[in-house]
């Protein structure tokens, strides 16, 4: 993204945007990912108010997914999760199989 | 309260995105904060991790209207967007009912923010204060401090209240003694070791030294106080040079005699009433080479034969306690029980790696300290050229070995440490194993003419023909991470030596770790000196609450279902609130970034942080744990708190302990109630 | 028309307070502003305004209350003197960056120490480069007029930046005179409603205030500020014509100058313009060329315009009552200095340090400084570019 000269951006310091910080992928400051077992999920939602990231993406009141784009992969859903539902795994498993960073 | 189904259907107010360090808990009680907030909100921040992190240009993480505008004025600043909401509001302008939270760290609310938020909270406007708190901040130094007492070198754990300790007159530059009227833990703290050429020290950033302020051509120089932050390399600081001349140690000791219980066959020996030349060399060699086994009564050394350690060592015992000796190819050996235990009460330690110098040789007349220096360096030493060397693997000997040639005038260099391999030769012997090691050189001063160029010595060395002190330039200042740390006050000159180096008293402040009740005068201020910046570490909850805010808290992210709970009351009361979150650090607290829940849990567990809330006054424990943790349990679970745990700490962690213990009775007293748990 | 009353310069600038019905007023009360604040908060307890009044513990809170007021959407004011200016200033320059139009009055004081409660320009001048809009008055009643219009300056569109009217302590803020007041609709109809459209309490499009400025766009954000200031002048002499053809007062960016034929001329600001017009007028009258040029906006500094009014003019002595410590001279000197220095024939230029802490000034010594003046335009010498009024040697 090229950075905008003084005329182009609004004046004041101000940011126009709402949470435009979701633009900004945290995903890559991961060294383990967290991976969901739908068999032992019980949709507590713990993991979901637990997550410093707001990466637990909850649909009608379930578990639907990690946003991946931002987990920074700290692991507390998975320390946290009573039914062991998520267990960490290793980033790098999975960067060859998205086309390998 | 809804429950997390009922509020997982509320637009996440936070995005993802921000650069917050993974698993830190301010993000996590920032949700859930706007989790329980029902009405819009309007929030500010002090500036902070949270600021920061949540808003690099050109990104914001907040989907709703926030205001950032300097470190002390969160409160203040929402206080004027709170009055224009009432004006407009009171004009028409404006029919929505729109809720203000403002929230600041510890930093911006304990200290710099305290003025705003108390201002808030007098003025009673309707906002919401959240403080999320991860730590404090003091000035001290590194339990590892040698303190110089009258007794001799000692720990700065094992200074007492009462004794009596050296300190640097700052109208006569020579050296006093005075009382130590105070020690205070100060818990765990970032630590920096500064290094002289032949000193070291660790220390707070905050902690001041004397430094010497050169004020120009014609002009008198003179000492001023600064801080090791305020420090750079180039510094000259004021060192001790030398102890006055000290006396013959009287030795307190009981022999057993034949006939005492269990003793039925005693080699007899004579047992010397006083320290002297001779039997410092004795214990010199004893040092390097020597081991005690109380139980058989046996004293031993190992020098093999032809080695003129030995020769002289068996001289040097038979002159001072007489009796049999055996030998063979590779050691000596006396069996006297009443040797092994005098030997053993002197306190030289055990074990290779735990040898050290108690405090009493450091009182020593010089001719008795080089001595036992001669003996030190018959068993591990050796010389180089001009220069002395001495091998050991106790680290603690080695500074203290410092310290001690220090006393004498000597001149020392720092501490190498080392690793050899087994079978490698250290001195004349081989090793039996991989060893770490260290060692110190050291060698005779030379005699400055101070006669022949009185200005120039004394532009070198400012305190050149001082007897006791000398200036050193600061070599380097690093950071050395967190260590346990202590305050040390002295009454009088308002300073102390420290691992040779004359330190500021430290001001007294309370730790959360102090019990209450400890003296807490402001140190005077002398001619040159100025206060340190300290003050103690406050109950903010209480503070608070004494402003008759209508309501106040304490809560945890860790204990969702509370801290909800809590916002929304807070919200929907008239006036000013504000809770106290405590705020997991992964970073500060050193610990794995997906233990921040549980560590935030242990807290509570464990007494640190109580949840309850004040209502009109009204004090109310709002979770009780089924059995209080341990407080150990807190300390093992975090990096921070690692050195407590040591064998010679015990006595910190107690103190912590007992603390905690005050605190809960504190507040069970305030809430009514006899017991926390349940 | 509106009435004639007899104000005290602190009244006056209550009186303009009230009329303008500010939504917030967060102030704390310091010598010679104190009586601004005590009157504005007898109108509150009266009704007779809107105004929130935040009476908060200390100036620093009250420009951050200011700050959040403003950036909610909310007409703010304040009013402050010497070192509850210093305390402020850290959020000045951060209400100058938000670009919000908060109006303040600054009452000159001396700023400690020692502690000095009487007139000088130390304090505003010391904020001289917080981005903020300075206009000086003279009199009461320019006091009055420059307030309400500080408020549209302010709220221009190309403008967004903060206002700082300033009075001298004592002097006018104690002193009565003969003010004009306008109608109270008259001075609503003039000032208008505040619309800021990115307002804290428009919940539905959330705005973030005051994030993290790294290397990459720090520059750019104070750039912006540095046009906002450029764009002023032509604003403030709108706003200055409009104002006259509502009052019969008219105002330009110099107070109106005494300079028709001058070759001596005295540069001042403040209520020492007012002696000097005095001695001008006698002066002239035994036909002396001697004139008087009034600074009245000091940011954004109208150096263009200074250069031509004192074109052809002989010899210049630049009245400073305050001291930038370590420059050559004192603020306005190195303005006038610095804006003269590409003029083919340029005046002479000296400075008067002068009325420091409440230090008087009196028509003798402006006569001196004529005479001075008068011989520096014959000699064509300086003898000594920067001396001072009234200091015992």
């Amino acid at each position: 993204m090229k950075e905008k000269g003084w005329r182009d951006i609004p004046w004041g310091g101000l940011i126009l945007e709402e949470g435009n910080a979701e633009k900004y992928k945290t995903g890559d400051w991961r060294t383990h990912r967290p991976v969901w077992d739908e068999r032992k999920c019980t949709h507590c939602l713990l993991c979901w108010v637990y997550c410093p990231d707001s990466s637990i993406i909850v649909k009608e009141e379930k578990f639907k997914q990690f946003d991946y784009d931002h987990c920074k992969g700290c692991g507390i859903c998975s320390t946290q999760c009573p039914t062991k539902a998520i267990h960490m795994e290793e980033e790098t498993k999975f960067a060859l199989k998205e086309g390998g960073k | 309260m809804p429950s997390l189904k009922v509020l997982s259907r509320k637009k996440e107010l936070l995005t993802g995105g921000h650069r917050l360090c993974a698993g830190c808990g301010a993000s996590i009680i920032v949700r859930q904060v706007l989790m329980a907030a029902e009405d819009p909100v309007v929030m500010s921040s002090a500036t902070g991790c949270l600021e920061v992190a949540t808003t690099i240009y050109p990104f914001t993480a907040w989907r709703i209207p926030w205001i950032h505008c300097a470190f002390e004025n969160s409160a203040s600043t929402l206080s004027g967007v709170e009055a224009a909401y009432r004006s407009l509001k009171r004009q028409g302008k404006i029919d929505r009912t729109i809720k203000f939270i403002a929230f600041g760290g510890d930093g911006g609310t304990y200290d710099i923010g305290l003025q705003a938020l108390s201002g808030v909270l007098e003025r009673g406007h309707n906002l919401l204060y959240i403080c999320y708190d991860n730590q404090a901040y003091m000035n001290c130094l590194s339990t590892s401090s040698l303190i110089m007492t009258e007794d001799g070198v000692k720990r700065i754990t094992e200074v007492k209240e009462g004794d009596e300790v050296y300190a640097f007159d700052q109208k006569t530059y020579q050296l006093v003694l005075k009382k130590c009227i105070g020690i205070f833990d100060n818990g765990i703290k970032d630590v920096y070791e500064l290094t002289t050429l032949h000193h070291s020290i660790k220390a707070t950033a905050n902690h001041p030294f004397l430094i010497l302020k050169r004020n120009g051509r014609g002009k008198k120089n003179n000492f001023v106080w600064q801080t090791i932050s305020e420090m750079k390399t180039g510094d000259e600081i004021v060192v001790l040079k030398n102890l006055d001349e000290g006396e013959s140690f009287k030795f307190d000791f009981n022999k057993v005699k034949k006939g005492d219980y269990k003793v039925n066959r005693l080699n007899e020996i004579n047992l010397p009433e006083y320290s002297s030349p001779d039997l410092m060399k004795y214990l010199g060699i004893y040092v390097g080479d020597g081991w005690t086994r109380n139980g058989k009564g046996e004293v031993g050394f190992a020098l093999p034969e032809n080695s003129r350690a030995r020769e002289i060592l068996v001289d040097l015992h038979s002159k001072i306690f007489g009796g049999k000796i055996r030998t063979d190819e590779m050691y000596v050996s006396i069996n006297s029980v009443n040797l092994a235990r005098f030997i053993d009460g002197l306190d030289f330690g055990s074990g290779a790696k735990n040898k050290t110098i108690p405090s009493w040789v450091f009182t020593l007349a010089k001719e008795e300290k080089e001595s036992f220096v001669q003996g030190l360096m018959l068993s591990d030493g050796y010389k180089i050229d001009n220069s002395s060397r001495y091998v050991s693997a106790s680290y603690e000997l080695l500074k203290r070995l410092r310290l001690l040639l220090q006393t004498m005038g000597i001149r020392v260099g720092r501490i190498h440490q080392q690793r050899k391999e087994k079978g490698t030769k250290c001195v004349d012997r081989e090793l039996l194993r991989d060893s770490e090691y260290g060692y110190i050189c050291f060698s005779q001063r030379d005699e400055w003419n101070t006669e022949k160029y009185p200005s120039q010595y004394k532009y070198k060395n400012f305190l050149i023909d001082n007897k006791y002190f000398e200036i050193e330039k600061v070599r380097d200042i690093k950071l050395v991470g967190p260590e346990p740390t202590l305050d040390l006050r002295v009454e009088g000159e308002h300073n102390f030596i420290a691992d040779g180096i004359v330190v500021h008293n430290t001001g007294i402040q309370r730790s959360s770790a102090t019990p209450e009740g400890a003296a807490t005068t402001t140190s005077p201020v002398g001619k040159a000196i100025p206060e340190g910046k300290q003050r103690p570490r406050k109950d903010l909850t209480r503070i608070v609450a004494a402003h008759d805010a209508p309501y106040v808290a304490q809560a945890n992210p860790a204990y969702y279902n509370d801290l909800i709970k809590k916002v929304q009351k807070a919200l929907s009361t008239e006036g000013p609130t504000f809770i106290n979150v405590l705020s997991p650090c992964p970073r500060g607290w050193r610990y794995d970034p997906s233990l921040s829940i549980q560590i935030a849990k242990l807290a509570v567990l464990t007494g640190v942080w109580p949840l309850y809330e004040v209502e009109k006054g009204q004090y109310r424990i709002t979770y009780r744990p089924k059995k209080r943790r341990p407080l150990r349990e807190w300390l093992e679970s975090q990096g921070r708190f690692r050195h407590l745990l040591r064998p010679e700490n015990k006595g910190i962690v107690e103190r912590l302990e007992k603390q905690v213990e005050e605190n809960e009775k504190k507040l069970l007293a305030l809430a009514g109630e006899t017991s926390l748990s349940v | 028309m509106g009435k004639i009353l007899g104000l005290t310069g602190d009244e006056a600038t209550a009186e303009a307070m009230r009329q303008i019905n500010p939504d917030v007023l967060a102030a704390y009360p310091i010598t010679p502003q104190t009586e601004t604040v005590q009157r504005f908060s007898e109108f509150v307890a009266e009704g007779i305004v809107a105004t929130e009044m935040v009476r908060v513990e200390s100036e620093h809170s009250a420009m951050s209350a200011c700050v959040g007021a403003a950036a909610a959407g909310a007409r703010a004011m304040t009013a402050t003197s010497a070192n509850g200016l210093a305390l402020m200033w850290e959020i000045c320059y951060i209400a100058a960056s938000y670009r919000l139009p908060i109006i303040m009055a600054v009452v000159n004081r001396a700023l400690s120490g020692p502690i000095n409660i009487h007139c000088d320009h130390s304090d505003s001048m010391g904020a001289r480069d917080a981005g903020w809009i300075q206009i000086y008055s003279e009199n009461c009643q320019e006091a009055y007029d420059n307030l309400i219009q500080s408020v549209r300056i302010a709220e221009e569109e190309k403008v967004k930046l903060p206002v700082m009217v300033t009075f001298d302590g004592f002097i006018i803020s104690h002193a009565m005179e003969r003010v004009e007041i306008l109608e109270d609709d008259e001075v609503s109809q003039f000032i208008g409603k505040y619309k800021n459209a990115y307002s804290l309490l428009d919940v539905d499009s959330p705005v973030t205030y005051g994030p993290l400025d790294l290397y990459d766009y720090y520059f750019e954000h104070k750039r912006q500020q540095i046009e906002a200031m450029e764009i002023s002048p032509e604003v403030i002499q709108k706003i200055g014509k409009e104002f006259g053809d509502l009052s019969g007062r008219y105002y330009d960016l110099m107070g109106n100058c005494h300079l028709e034929g001058a070759e001596l001329v005295i540069v001042a600001a403040g209520s020492t313009a007012g002696t000097v017009k005095s001695v001008v007028d006698e002066l002239r009258e035994k036909g002396e060329k001697v004139g008087l040029l009034k600074i009245r906006i000091f940011r954004p500094f109208p150096a263009k315009q200074i250069t031509e009014v004192l074109r052809g003019v002989k010899a210049v002595a630049v009245l400073d009552r305050s001291v930038s410590f370590g420059a050559q001279g004192g603020p306005i000197f190195l303005e006038i200095r610095s804006a003269l220095f590409d003029e083919i024939k340029p005046p002479a230029v000296v400075n008067y340090i002068y009325g420091l802490g409440g230090r008087d000034i009196g028509v003798d010594e402006i006569k001196r400084v004529y005479k001075n003046l008068e011989r520096i335009a014959h000699t064509k010498k300086v003898d000594e570019l920067v001396g001072y009024l009234g200091l015992r040697e």
